[in-house]
């Protein structure tokens, strides 16, 4: 490396500290995008409470033929994969997790010899499926800032629960990163359909043979089934916009910490380049001086 | 006297134990809830959510598709969306309306997409004549 002047040094270390002063404002916006999204997170749960109660006491009530989305298939020769990604980066591995997870499971699965198709949430998924060998259904872009609601979601659960019922897909995963605490998030790959037993696991036997179904039990659970399937997408959503903005705030502290020790050393390096300057300049002088005499 | 819950994806909306009466749009028509109730589980349709305490005072809700739970001392309303009626957003119905009119029109479209459709044009026009009404 050619030595740099002081100045050089100086400039580089001013470029630092400006890199440092936007990972700083970064993490501070994610703190607060992250308490937001935590508090839309834990608003979720009231509604999916209520909903797997709805549910497990009518799917006893019917049965796994009492609806095609009950289904569940032996042969599962088709398998959707619904990949939830962020829309943006700058968040550590937050991304490449769920893609690497998604991408393994596709592998497994196609080595079983099934057909595996993707439906991707997020820039960030689509970037990176887009254009290459893989089967994609549909694929959604710009989602989180304006569309992270039941409006899209159900778009969403329209295409998933048709596919299923028309026998396109015969399993339906989906795989997002999730936050456990405030500093560790993982991806998880949940299954979505066919429903899984413990969904459907009756809560309250006794009141249920009394219940007036209208205008028809296949109606109402079409409709719950339904609400299901696009509030779990939904869940999906919110789950990885709060694990995202955790990451990045995580990622953006590690950047300002990086910063800091680069400023360290470079002013090191600084401080010996100037005491060099002023050494060289000083041996001139006296040099001058002895050449006086 | 009973329990009534009002629950979106969004979180909690309504949550009051001195409840006098409920009505509500249903997929039999607008019906009212009462104490004791026989024990029914019904489709949501988009329209007014009105709720009677036993005190006298009245809140006005509008809500979009869902599912009602009724037992006697108990009735759970789970529902997409729920908001105070002066609180609809109308450039955004409008919107919707006008997607789904547009939509409707084309030749071509599959049943699930008709249908869909149709339930966004039914929401929309629904809400916005609540609104209009409430002013």
């Amino acid at each position: 490396m050619a030595k740099l002047s002081p100045r050089d040094i100086k400039r580089k270390i001013n470029g630092i500290k400006n890199t440092q002063r936007i990972t700083k404002a970064m993490k501070a916006v994610s703190a607060a995008k992250l308490r937001k999204a935590q508090i839309q997170l834990n608003a979720t749960r009231p509604y999916s409470n209520k909903l797997y109660e709805l549910i497990s006491d009518l799917g006893l009530y019917a049965d796994r033929e009492a609806h095609p989305l009950l289904e569940i298939r032996e042969e599962r020769k088709n398998v959707d994969i619904v990949v939830v990604t962020a829309d943006r980066g700058l968040a550590g591995a937050f991304n490449s997790y769920v893609i690497k997870t998604a991408l393994k499971e596709h592998d497994r699965l196609k080595e079983e010899g099934k057909n595996v198709h993707l439906i991707l949430i997020g820039r960030k998924a689509v970037q990176f499926f887009k254009g290459k060998d893989f089967s994609i259904v549909e694929a959604y872009e710009d989602v989180y800032r304006t569309q992270m609601n039941l409006a899209f979601t159900s778009k969403v659960g329209e295409i998933i629960a048709n596919r299923y019922v028309d026998k396109k897909t015969d399993e339906v995963l989906i795989i997002n990163n999730e936050l456990l605490t405030t500093v560790k998030y993982e991806t998880k790959i949940r299954k979505l359909l066919p429903i899984e037993a413990e969904v459907l696991e009756p809560t309250k036997l006794d009141t249920l043979a009394k219940y007036n179904i209208e205008p028809t039990k296949e109606e109402v659970l079409e409709h719950l089934l339904k609400m299901y399937i696009d509030f779990q997408v939904y869940r999906a959503m919110v789950e990885s916009a709060t694990a995202e903005h955790a990451a990045r705030m995580i990622a953006m502290d590690n950047a300002t910490k990086n910063a800091e020790e680069a400023i360290r050393r470079w002013t090191i390096i600084f401080n010996k380049a100037r005491q060099e300057a002023i050494t060289t300049e000083l041996i001139d002088i006296v040099n001058a001086a002895e050449a006086i005499k | 006297m009973y329990r009534l819950e009002v629950v979106t994806p969004e979180g909690v909306v309504f949550s009051g134990e001195d409840i006098y009466q409920t009505v509500i749009n249903t997929a039999d028509g607008e019906i009212g809830i009462l104490e004791n109730h026989m024990l029914l589980l019904t489709n949501v349709l988009p329209g007014k959510l009105r709720i009677e305490r036993e005190g006298g005072s009245v809140e006005e809700y509008a809500v979009t598709y869902g599912t009602i739970d009724i037992t006697g001392d108990k009735v759970l309303v789970l529902v997409e969306e729920a908001y105070p009626i002066d609180e609809i957003d109308a450039e955004r119905e409008k919107a919707l309306l006008e997607e789904a009119t547009e939509e409707l029109q084309k030749e071509g479209l599959t049943e699930d997409q008709r249908k869909r459709y149709e339930r966004q044009k039914f929401r929309a026009e629904t809400l916005l004549n609540l609104a209009k009404v409430a002013k």
